[in-house]
């Protein structure tokens, strides 16, 4: 295992996709700082620290994606799969490996991130008001879902045995994700009443009637459950959340598993070719 | 002789096509084995189950005397280097890179070897040109190169002459003649040419459908494919005599036939005969190629 993580991030200082992700990661946090100073210049907004820490997350399952695709799909098209099998590496010892470097690239480029945004963002905004321990916990629980993002996208990457397929797959399944996440949330957004606009004599009359489209409780509890499982309805929620972290930790650690657990076994079976 | 890889009825079956069918091979410590077989009659299904990448569907296999139901089955792959249909190489990186990442994977403890590896197939001017930049004959060169870097004692080769042009091709059979001779490794080679094997092997397996219908040494087969008259006799005593006085190489096949080695010229060889009064009912000669050797085997494999 040692060996294979030790060739995996010897590979990863050469890997052309792994620098630019990299400055892709700085670049956003600079736009994204430069953006907020220019509206607490121009509108006198106060920018929230702790709110803009976690504003990488939601974009990050396509950085996540498009890397892990790309670096792990070339090690079934330059076939270095075959030849870890080969010269007799363990079948579990890559699949975890390749997950373990996965999920470290993808907490670096969250890291680089944060590096950079607290850098800048502690002299030009100043701390903010929410307390460290509510944003170490928020990034504490972000991290988990980083990386339950990288377990969804080895275990397609290690099972498709074709680079763009995996790269195909790996982008329509977090857009995917986002667009599911949107319609969760645009379905918990339903408002209970709605104003029915009718015309009597001549003028509008307007009243409140309830809303049929508005999800019942325990659909409600549904989408909810729904929102919380999902890494792309984590990261949307972490930021604004205050109680109930735990949860979403016990789910990317739910995901962690099964998507690891399933992605062992069947790797171990797979015929490569 | 030792045995150090082994198949023992293996088969391996898709769907209702059956890849492998009752396939034994046996591969001696120091031989240069051709597994010879026409597109699709097995080759790299057989290499791919012994590399580890597929699982047979029954019979088994051993490697330096593990079997491959042991947990120990993945440790003797590390006696083993392979190329299997396409050499594994990173294409965005440099031959150097390359070799570093499998010393690395190798566990290596120290990357001193590298220059020498180079040197040994050619490659040590590459410099930064990457890999994906380099012709089929270099890259096959370099994925030798990433398989002997755990030192294997068997090396797998599926393959590794296909498409290269005649001059990538003389350098692939001199590399592979030199690792069997100077470090004395095993070698397994795959392919469809048939004259390019009879260059460098020194057994022979032959695949057909899936099962080995002959696994014969090369010094078997030459004298199988020598340049030889093949006689039609009543009585082969009076020849044998003859052939004895002469000391002529010959073979007495059945009652009948007789069979003598060399080469000779036909006509002067009968009035030879004649002088002695030995009359036979039908003379001619035979020399065969390789590649008429395996169609004559094959073809009798499937009229029976």
């Amino acid at each position: 295992m040692i060996k294979l993580l030790n060739a995996g991030f010897t590979r990863l200082r050469k890997n052309k996709i792994f620098w630019l992700l990299s400055i892709f990661s700085i670049g956003f946090a600079l736009v994204l700082i430069n953006g907020q100073y220019g509206n607490m210049k121009t509108y006198g907004e106060t920018v929230e620290m702790g709110t803009l820490l976690l504003s990488y997350p939601p974009l990050i399952g396509i950085v996540i994606a498009v890397f892990i695709s790309l670096f792990l799909g070339a090690e079934y098209s330059d076939g270095a799969i075959r030849n870890k099998i080969s010269i007799g590496h363990k079948r579990g010892n890559i699949y975890l490996s390749n997950f373990i470097i996965s999920s470290i690239v993808s907490l670096f480029f969250y890291a680089l991130f944060l590096i950079v945004t607290l850098a800048i963002g502690l002299l030009l905004f100043g701390s903010g008001t929410i307390s460290i321990s509510l944003i170490l916990m928020r990034i504490f629980v972000v991290s988990f879902t980083i990386i339950a993002y990288s377990s969804i996208f080895t275990f397609i990457a290690m099972l498709c045995s074709n680079k763009t397929i995996i790269a195909i797959t790996t982008i329509l399944v977090v857009f995917g994700m986002m667009l599911f996440t949107t319609y969760c949330f645009n379905v918990l957004n339903t408002p209970e009443y709605i104003q029915i606009a009718t015309l009597v004599n001549g003028e509008n009359q307007f009243k409140e009637e309830y809303n049929p489209k508005y999800p019942s409780p325990e659909k409600r509890k549904v989408y909810e459950t729904l929102i919380d499982i999902i890494p792309s309805g984590q990261t949307l929620q972490i930021p604004e959340r205050e109680s109930n972290l735990g949860i979403l930790l016990v789910y990317s650690i739910g995901i962690i598993v099964v998507f690891t657990g399933s992605g062992l076994l069947l790797f171990k079976k797979k015929e490569l070719k | 002789m030792e045995i150090i890889l082994q198949t023992n009825n293996l088969e391996k079956k898709y769907n209702d096509f059956r890849a492998l069918n009752h396939t034994n091979i046996h591969i001696e410590k120091g031989a240069v084995y051709g597994l010879i077989g026409k597109n699709g009659a097995g080759k790299t299904t057989l290499i791919r189950i012994i590399c580890g990448l597929q699982k047979p569907t029954n019979g088994s296999y051993t490697i330096y005397g593990v079997d491959n139901s042991s947990s120990n089955i993945t440790s003797v792959r590390k006696r083993i280097g392979a190329i299997i249909e396409t050499p594994s190489i990173y294409g965005e990186m440099t031959a150097k890179d390359n070799l570093i990442e499998q010393y690395k994977l190798v566990g290596m403890p120290s990357l001193d070897g590298i220059d020498e590896l180079l040197k040994l197939v050619g490659l040590e001017n590459t410099g930064k040109k990457k890999a994906k930049n380099f012709s089929l004959g270099m890259k096959q060169r370099l994925g030798i190169a990433i398989s002997l870097a755990n030192n294997p004692d068997l090396l797998i080769l599926d393959e590794p002459i296909n498409g290269l042009d005649p001059q990538g091709i003389i350098e692939i059979r001199e590399l592979i003649l030199k690792l069997n001779k100077e470090r004395r490794i095993t070698i397994l080679i795959s392919s469809h040419y048939l004259d390019e094997l009879s260059k460098i092997a020194t057994h022979y397996g032959f695949l057909d459908s899936g099962s080995i219908i002959e696994e014969i040494t090369s010094e078997e087969l030459m004298k199988k494919m020598e340049h030889k008259i093949i006689l039609k006799v009543n009585d082969t005593k009076e020849f044998v005599k003859y052939f004895e006085e002469n000391k002529m190489p010959y073979e007495v096949m059945d009652s009948q036939t007789i069979n003598v080695y060399g080469k000779y010229n036909l006509s002067k060889f009968v009035s030879e005969l004649s002088k002695k009064n030995l009359i036979a009912d039908d003379i001619h000669e035979q020399e065969e190629s390789l590649e008429n050797y395996y169609m004559n085997l094959i073809g009798g494999v499937n009229n029976d």
